[in-house]
């Protein structure tokens, strides 16, 4: 879920921070990632190579904290297909079923209704600090804007999608702006890029990301946020497996 | 001496030594029974394969995306054919007047998941029109329990499973079971379906893991309204696919920004079918030489024997007058009238052994452990036809006739009085 919800970052933070170790830096980043309820509208723009139009998929998002999430496509293709995350496990429940299956084994790995996005990469919950070891490759200034902090993961535990991260972490937001992916092999695989950002209740929150699959030429996804909504109530009925199976 | 006395004399020779005759009429037999059963298995092993492949692989010539060769291993669904605006009806239109063109099958084949409590079983589905199908593919008929599905109708989803997948899942028919799929547009096929026949081909992988729905269920499932995957075409003479293939594209082409292709059967899969189907050839006429030489050692010795065993009969009859020619006729009308009798009788015994497996069919299945491709069925249906009989009966009279020639040509040669010492 952290690599997808990179939208729901949140910077609680004001102004830069000296001195600071690089797990102190990944320790804010991860922090960043609090928050209570979300719920927003979104819009996923698919583009698998050249050869194809890109898809256009829209849907309805909640969170409750870390553990819980639901989503529903509403585009006419999609209308229907709903998704939620209680705690470890995936559920899916389509137009056409009579039950909701949870996603499981390698399937796992693969994208999530066609876009750059793995189940994995939805699943995501751990704190980078508990999964990965940081080093400091030094600061850079992101795109002549932002000055930033280039950080270098390497994981510590086997459960995780990818062996590798360089983040390039917003000095003074906190914010990861930019990810690279990596493979066991060294393999560049995917690439986040945070295209914009809105202050939402006095808080940065990126509204547009682009997650490139570095595997295909020219294949990505565009996500896209509105009607953002932070911490305000959300019904339970989101989160029940039994009412996603009505 | 005339032929008629020869004739008379070989008869008359044929009938004194009447568990001589037996013998050897048991022996050209059965080498001309087996010979007939293992033409008729072999034959029907080869087109057992060469349908397998054709039905389930191929077709005769098969109309695809173009780029849809390029991710066939992935399936995209989203490279189909959906025609030129409206839907792929459109592409058959075209084409179904095409000389030589018998049949087109619009079909889609697609990989899904089952959800299971011990994981994911990866299935492959397979989208048809039955009816359209019948002549070539009859499911109808390989239903072993329940009946065939139903087309689309708002919730009736329905689905014939392979009897083998279904025994590994431990279902039945008329249980539900629910699948996951990715749709033509990328999202999430997950629909659930009614079993409501078990089918049963004798091909381990299409029982294992294939079930069957109609296209008008796939077309929601799979969000294709209005699309197919592919079509498969078969054609009055498969020997004529290239050049039917080619007369399709020039007319797809003629089509401003065609997106599809035809293939032939020869040319797909990188020419893997038929670069299988020579090499599967060689290797099935390569084993039945040997085994027609092996026939043919059987005959020629016994018919060797016949003569080199009557050696000193030759030189007492030549002893008494009888020329060469005579002797070499004697025993040529001898081995021709005891090859007419072993070969029919090998051929009948040889026709009704092959007859009954052909209806019954030989389960070889526990043989290979029924883990075999696609192409191979467990159970093979010799095959049965007259050309095969009398390729059988033709056999044996020509190899026992000549092989007799040869060794009385010898001993019409040897002097009679060598013949009769036994020295020769």
């Amino acid at each position: 879920m952290r690599i997808l919800s990179a939208v729901l970052l949140i910077s609680a933070c004001t102004g830069p921070v000296l001195a600071l170790t690089p797990e102190e830096i990944l320790k804010k980043v991860d922090d960043n990632q609090v928050f209570q309820t979300i719920q927003y509208s979104g819009t996923m723009v698919i583009q698998k190579g050249n050869r194809r139009k890109p898809l256009e998929k829209t849907f309805f998002a909640a969170a409750r904290g870390k553990d819980t999430f639901y989503m529903e496509f509403t585009n006419p293709g999609d209308r229907g297909t709903k998704y939620l995350k209680l705690n470890n496990e995936l559920w899916i429940k389509g137009t056409y079923a009579e039950r909701a299956d949870k996603i499981s084994g390698h399937t796992l790995r693969e994208s999530m209704m066609g876009s750059d996005y793995s189940y994995e990469d939805a699943m995501e919950n751990e704190k980078l600090t508990d999964q990965y070891d940081v080093i400091l490759l030094g600061t850079e200034k992101w795109e002549g804007k932002r000055d930033c902090y280039k950080l270098e993961l390497t994981a510590k535990v086997k459960e995780v999608s990818y062996y590798r991260q360089v983040i390039w972490v917003d000095q003074e937001r906190f914010l990861g702006l930019k990810v690279q992916l990596f493979a066991l092999s060294k393999k560049l695989l995917k690439e986040m890029t945070v295209l914009d950002i809105k202050e939402i209740k006095g808080r940065m929150f990126p509204v547009e990301i682009k997650m490139e699959n570095k595997q295909h030429r020219n294949s990505y996804t565009l996500f896209r946020t509105k009607d953002v909504q932070l911490d305000e109530p959300l019904s339970d009925s989101f989160f029940s497996k039994q009412q996603l199976e009505k | 001496m005339t032929q008629n006395y020869i004739i008379k004399m070989a008869f008359r020779n044929i009938s004194r030594n009447r568990r001589r005759t037996l013998l050897s009429i048991v022996a050209i037999g059965m080498a001309v029974f087996f010979t007939c059963f293992m033409k008729s298995y072999i034959t029907g092993l080869w087109s057992n394969v060469k349908g397998n492949t054709f039905i389930f692989e191929t077709g005769h010539i098969k109309v695809l995306n173009r780029d849809y060769l390029k991710e066939e291993k992935l399936m995209p669904l989203d490279l189909n054919i959906d025609g030129y605006g409206k839907d792929y009806t459109e592409v058959i239109g075209l084409i179904k007047n095409v000389k030589g063109v018998k049949q087109i099958f619009p079909r889609t084949r697609f990989g899904a998941i089952i959800n299971r409590e011990n994981g994911m079983k990866n299935v492959m589905g397979f989208a048809f029109a039955p009816a359209l199908e019948k002549p070539v593919n009859s499911l109808e008929a390989k239903i072993v329990e329940g009946r065939m599905f139903r087309e689309y109708s708002p919730g009736q989803h329905e689905m014939v499973m392979g009897r083998a997948m279904a025994a590994e899942l431990g279902v039945k028919t008329g249980d539900k079971i629910t699948l996951m799929t990715k749709t033509a547009e990328e999202g999430l096929g997950h629909m659930t379906f009614r079993i409501t026949g078990l089918s049963s081909y004798g091909v381990a992988v299409i029982d294992k893991s294939f079930f069957f729905i109609s296209l008008s269920t796939a077309a929601r499932f799979l969000k294709m309204e209005n699309s197919v995957m592919e079509l498969v075409i078969f054609l009055d003479d498969d020997t004529k696919s290239r050049a039917v293939t080619a007369e399709i594209n020039r007319i797809l082409n003629s089509r401003p920004g065609n997106p599809y292709q035809a293939y032939s059967w020869e040319e797909q899969g990188n020419g893997q079918y038929y670069e299988m189907f020579v090499k599967m050839s060689g290797i099935y006429n390569v084993i039945f030489v040997i085994f027609l030489v092996l026939a043919s050692l059987v005959i020629v010795n016994t018919v060797m024997m016949v003569i080199y065993e009557r050696m000193k009969e030759i030189g007492t009859i030549a002893a008494m007058g009888m020329r060469g020619s005579a002797i070499v006729r004697l025993f040529f009308f001898e081995a021709v009238i005891v090859s007419i009798i072993s070969s029919f009788s090998g051929t009948v015994l040889g026709g009704i052994v092959s007859y009954i497996a052909s209806r019954l069919g030989i389960n070889v299945g526990k043989l290979t452990g029924g883990g075999m491709s696609i192409r191979f069925s467990e159970i093979i249906y010799p095959y049965i036809g007259w050309d095969l009989l009398l390729f059988s009966f033709v056999f044996g009279v020509v190899v026992a006739s000549v092989c007799s020639y040869i060794p009385a040509l010898r001993a019409a040669r040897i002097e009679p009085v060598e013949a009769l010492k036994g020295v020769y």
